[in-house]
């Protein structure tokens, strides 16, 4: 049975606007042009390779980034390399060969089951193109101070912003339709954030203890609260109550046309 | 007309700060994610323990960041938060959760949170530049402060300079086994590689600048006054209260 996750089922409206606009800037084109005519994308490849270790094809890591090929209709990528990272779980680094980076952090800790829905649902990140602006970015971080490289405007940058944010719903939906599960994807959401240890205890289905969290997020009692809330727009941070937002309305939206499991979501 | 236009200075400073403590509340409710006593038991049992050992009577709220770099930090003017980070949680022993909470909860006491949260949200200009210097002063000596309050709610010398070497630097690794005496021994060694260093004249001028404008107090003096009140005033204060 083909159960393959298309792109257009889970891209975010706002993830793909922004993507297109800002691909569509001079300046990255002239970027992209740097980035192939100085070969850095075979350096990025280069680096990972050499300084990484490439995880064996029995190990769950792997099976699962298999299976979320076979999924979300990958061909690029071909192997999963450990590192030790606090900051992220997993990544997708590189432009036209990209690379995908398991943490040791999240192999260690024994949560086998978000181990494989992490993994599998990262590879829907390279259909939506995100590891190219990523790598993009990475360039900037990395080699602004040693080759010249233009200048990125302020609106650019804001765009930039705005487009983490949303690429994160992207994900989110992703992990919906490939587990099916809605109250897993919750508890994905929160995942990485606090210890798992402590996130076992929280109740994802009718009393949802995280709920709360996200009804004070939007509460706006006042003008200070709409002062507050339109600043808040101007940070980079991906704001967690607005991923829950999100993965509950498209749930709302669709749930049981993708077939997912509508049985957990009064507990 | 002056008074007028005082007022309007006044209350659009108030109107900054009520927006600046509504927009620190909008990304703490946003980044960092709220536990209590039922997804959380041990660390708020561990959290309203050490308000009762110090006598603080509002259990403040506790949140949870992922990162490894800042343990715990406090906010809030009216309503008090701890953010804890999950590396703490994960590694740190009991004793040693107790001390940093400890720690966090004699700033609330001390009223040092409210100082640090409007520091934070100090617009920096010259005119400014006095006041902060005050304030990182005070902040200094409030460190100090807040290192006694955790050696009481832990009263474990060995857990609480395990916190602040980590602090400084020291892996977890190699410290988290050491006994008390082990400990003491290293903090001491730490302090004393620090007072052997001798710089001339210009360089330890410089050094002492830096030292005056930091807003937190370095771990070698943290660790010489905690050992010392330790040796003196938190002896007498156990034996006066029966351990």
């Amino acid at each position: 049975m083909d159960n393959r996750i298309l792109l257009q089922e889970y891209l975010h409206p706002t993830d793909r606007a922004l993507s297109q606009r800002i691909m569509e800037f001079p300046v990255i084109k002239q970027l992209l042009n740097i980035i192939f005519e100085k070969k850095l994308d075979a350096v990025n490849y280069y680096l990972y390779n050499s300084s990484c270790i490439k995880l064996p094809g029995e190990h769950p890591a792997v099976k699962a980034f298999q299976d979320g090929k076979r999924r979300f209709g990958i061909n690029t990528a071909d192997h999963v390399y450990v590192v030790r990272s606090y900051d992220f779980d997993v990544r997708i680094v590189g432009y036209t060969e990209p690379v995908v980076l398991v943490s040791s952090r999240l192999i260690e800790e024994n949560d086998s089951f978000l181990l494989k829905e992490r993994v599998a649902t990262s590879l829907a990140a390279i259909s939506a193109g995100h590891h190219k602006l990523e790598f993009l970015l990475w360039i900037y971080e990395n080699f602004s101070g040693m080759i010249q490289l233009p200048v990125l405007s302020t609106a650019l940058t804001g765009l930039i912003s705005e487009w983490q944010r949303s690429r994160q719903y992207t994900l989110d939906r992703a992990f919906l339709l490939y587990t099916g599960n809605y109250l897993m994807t919750k508890k994905n959401i929160l995942y990485g954030t606090i210890p798992y240890s402590i996130l076992k205890n929280f109740n994802f289905g009718g009393n949802d203890t995280y709920f709360l969290q996200v009804c004070d997020f939007y509460r706006q009692n006042n003008l200070v609260d709409i002062a507050a809330s339109v600043f808040s727009v101007l940070q980079h941070e991906i704001w967690i109550p607005a991923r829950y937002k999100e993965i509950q309305t498209f749930y709302q939206g669709g749930g049981e046309k993708h077939g997912m499991d509508m049985q957990h979501s009064n507990n | 007309m002056l008074g007028t236009s005082d007022d309007i200075i006044h209350k659009g400073l108030d109107k900054i700060n009520d927006i600046s403590v509504a927009l620190m509340r909008r990304m703490t409710l946003g980044r960092y994610i709220a536990v209590d006593e039922s997804s959380a038991p041990e660390l708020s049992e561990i959290v309203t323990s050490v308000c009762r050992i110090l006598d603080y009577p509002e259990v403040p709220k506790i949140y949870i960041c992922h990162q490894a770099a800042q343990t715990i930090f406090c906010a809030g003017t009216d309503t008090m938060i701890i953010v804890i980070s999950d590396y703490i949680i994960e590694n740190f022993d009991m004793d040693m959760l107790y001390y940093t909470i400890g720690n966090t909860i004699s700033m609330f006491k001390s009223g040092h949170v409210s100082m640090v949260t409007a520091y934070a949200i100090m617009p920096e200009m010259l005119l400014t530049a006095p006041v902060e210097l005050g304030i990182k002063k005070y902040l200094r000596a409030a460190d100090m402060t807040s290192d006694r309050g955790g050696l009481l709610a832990c009263q474990n010398i060995s857990a609480a300079l395990k916190c602040i070497l980590w602090e400084a630097g020291i892996p977890l690794t190699e410290i988290r086994y050491l006994d008390e005496k082990e400990t003491i021994q290293l903090a001491r060694s730490y302090i004393k590689s620090v007072e052997n260093i001798s710089l001339d004249c210009v360089t330890g001028l410089a050094a002492h600048l830096k030292e005056y404008n930091m807003d937190f107090m370095p771990h070698p003096y943290r660790i010489n006054e905690l050992l010392k009140w330790y040796e003196t005033g938190y002896q007498e204060l156990i034996k006066k209260r029966g351990g």
